[in-house]
């Protein structure tokens, strides 16, 4: 890897001295200037890299109207009682310190992709690349008093306060409560996590509650991940609290009651966790990037370029694409985003067939867990990233896995933020 | 007449440059066209609208959804619609019979796609006359791949169903009912995890509706209709009554549900 870094700064500098305009018109120093929206897995990964593919000589200005990362994997286990919010809570001084990332807090208003410069709390920030990492916002459409009931019924979807949230309730509910998580239909951000969230607040409940109830509505037909490993879970961990019901979309929901319908049940819960359905973050919806049905942003994949809008790339959850939803795929996507936008800086082709994995792990208890990864292939016949068939699915949890979840959340960290 | 017409459609496909066929699909399209509907003529219909995904995370439950519009009478009503995914090993998903009891011919469900592909939806009146419309959705594995589940399990529960009105009784008017099949749909072609062999065919084929003993809605359902079947379909209650679903699966046996409504 640093042979290779170092045979694309030589390359770098042959191309500077051999076509100085091409970069001339930024008018900055080094090979201008990529602005990044969003500090998440894909926005924060995507920073760094492009500082160090690039030698440091693009300047990388990080943007996000958050000043801490707040790591949604593992925040299930906040609920279980393994994990506080705190351990899973970093700033952003490494990439500062250690990359020349500079970091900006603020939230952006408009993107003038014509001008190249995008609008941070009121000021104007020009680009010569934008990537944009904009995760995910819910769809409240079909039930808009959800959106201002979030405090009585959270989504606890993106983690911070509505992690805490969902906790207050789950520690407060009495014992022979009813917990009821809502699963809306795919896609949507990470898709084992309802079901280890099942599990999480399962092992809550058996351990302190054990009287309680927990109510899976699912809106998919099926468990959408890992599906026999969950059941098994289900079925031989959590024998009699679990009542897992697929097939049930949202038909009507009273907040004061806290009483969901479906097509077939009526539940009344204690505590109730709508996860609503979702689509890019609103920062895409309205500066136009989500072109596929209004709802997702289509890119090409080897470069992660919109299809809209010029020199701006899109990635992680925010993209139309069958890859899952999940923080290992945005840190993925923005590597080969990042690698593709120094390249085009630099004026060469990015790589035409990337390739990258999955890995997804998911808790069911205290100790142990289970995982399923998936190795993609670009095709470019079909344009799009493709499994190729290796990959694994554990055949059963286990606590070494549980440790190499750990490591693998330690892992992510580092190489996002550090 | 209809050999005549026959031959005419096998000449086109002949004489049809490879330019024009240079899309699986289409030359697909008119292979089943051949096969299901030989020497009949398919007029495009608008009013036959199709709702679907254009691309779905997994090609073993793509929801799909046709609505009719076209008159339900006695004397003028659609008595078939019959879908196609075109790409699919078994591209006929499914027939559903309709009646003018069914006050409408739409049908909300899941399917399988294996790969991308075309889907036709072709209707036929009770004159003769068939339309057909298309849509696409791009989707993978939805009828090879693999299951890891508890096979003996699932055996146990297939056939369990659950019924439901979909809102409030409406006298006199299209009701809407939903139908969940707790059955594992086995296609045939999905390799066992466990055994490393494959599951062998075993699947709902038949589901017939009925109201206050007249029918409703009957299905010939194949492979191509998801895990768990999953069917939403409209019928006419002039007054409350039972709701009588039977479905049979391809080793025979039959299963029944009911429910009252309106009582």
């Amino acid at each position: 890897m640093r042979r290779r870094d170092f045979l694309e700064l030589t390359l770098a500098a042959s191309a500077c001295a051999s076509a100085p305009s091409a970069f001339a018109k930024s008018g900055r120093a080094g090979l201008g200037r990529v602005v990044v929206v969003g500090a998440g897995y894909g926005g924060a990964t995507a920073a760094k890299y492009v500082r160090m593919l690039s030698g440091g000589r693009i300047e990388v200005v990080l943007v996000d109207q958050n000043a801490q990362f707040i790591s949604c994997p593992v925040s299930n286990r906040v609920l279980g009682g393994q994990k506080t919010l705190e351990q899973l809570t970093f700033d952003y001084d490494g990439l500062q310190r250690r990359h020349g990332v500079k970091f900006m807090r603020g939230s952006v208003t408009a993107v003038d992709a014509e001008k190249s410069r995008i609008v941070v709390a009121g000021k104007p920030l020009a680009y010569d690349r934008l990537i944009v990492a904009p995760g995910i916002d819910f769809v409240y459409d079909d039930f808009p008093m959800l959106a201002a009931a979030q405090e009585q019924i959270p989504h606890a979807w993106k983690a911070g306060p509505q992690t805490r949230n969902l906790q207050r309730q789950l520690l407060a509910m009495p014992d022979g409560g009813v917990f009821t998580i809502v699963v809306p239909p795919q896609p949507y951000r990470c898709p084992p996590a309802p079901y280890e969230r099942a599990c999480q607040v399962a092992f809550y409940l058996k351990t302190h509650k054990p009287r309680s109830k927990l109510i899976v509505l699912d809106a998919n037909p099926v468990i959408t991940s890992k599906r026999a490993l969950f059941e098994r879970a289900f079925r031989e961990l959590y024998p009699g609290l679990i009542d897992y019901v697929p097939g049930s979309e949202l038909r009507a929901v009273d907040v004061a009651t806290k009483t969901v319908k479906t097509a077939f049940d009526t539940v009344a819960s204690t505590v109730l966790n709508i996860i609503p359905p979702q689509r890019a973050g609103k920062l895409a919806q309205d500066c136009g990037l989500a072109n596929s049905e209004g709802r997702w942003c289509e890119v090409d994949f080897v470069s992660y370029a919109s299809t809209v809008l010029p020199h701006v790339h899109v990635i992680g959850d925010a993209i139309d694409s069958s890859l899952p939803k999940s923080a290992h795929m945005a840190n993925a996507q923005a590597k080969v985003c990042a690698r593709a936008v120094v390249d085009l800086m630099l004026g060469q082709a990015p790589d035409p067939a990337p390739a990258f994995a999955n890995t997804c792990y998911s808790y069911i208890d205290d100790k142990q867990a289970m995982h399923i990864s998936t190795l993609y292939r670009y095709d470019a016949a079909k344009k799009s990233m493709q499994a190729d068939g290796a990959g694994k699915l554990s055949s059963h949890a286990s606590a070494q896995e549980g440790r190499d979840a750990d490591a693998w959340a330690r892992h992510i960290w580092d190489d996002v933020l550090t | 007449m209809k050999t005549l017409r026959a031959a005419l459609a096998a000449l086109v496909v002949a004489l049809c440059p490879p330019a024009a066929l240079a899309q699986a699909g289409e030359s697909s399209w008119i292979a089943l066209q051949l096969a299901h509907f030989p020497g009949k003529q398919l007029e495009a219909a608008p009013f036959i609208h199709l709702t679907a995904p254009a691309r779905a995370p997994s090609g073993e439950q793509v929801p799909f959804a046709f609505s009719i519009d076209h008159p339900m009478t006695a004397s003028r009503y659609i008595k078939s619609v019959t879908l196609f995914v075109d790409a699919n090993p078994e591209p006929l998903t499914a027939v559903f019979h309709f009646s003018p009891q069914s006050g409408k011919a739409e049908i909300s469900t899941r399917i399988r796609f294996e790969s991308d592909s075309p889907v036709h939806v072709v209707a036929e009146s009770n004159d003769g006359k068939l339309y057909v419309n298309t849509t696409t959705v791009k989707a993978s594995g939805g009828c090879g791949g693999t299951v890891l589940g508890d096979n003996a399990a699932a055996l146990a529960a297939a056939g369990k169903m659950r019924l439901a009105l979909d809102g409030p009784f409406k006298r006199g008017a299209l009701n809407q009912a939903r139908l969940l099949i707790t059955h594992p749909m086995y296609t045939g072609l999905q390799r066992d995890l466990n055994t490393n062999g494959y599951r062998p065919a075993f699947f709902i084929d038949k589901i017939e509706v009925s109201y206050n003993g007249k029918p409703v809605l009957t299905a010939d359902t194949a492979i191509g209709v998801s895990e768990d079947p999953f069917i939403q379909f409209g019928f006419l209650a002039e007054q409350p009554g039972t709701l009588q679903v039977l479905i049979r699966d391809n080793h025979g046996a039959t299963f029944r549900q009911s429910l009252a409504v309106g009582g």
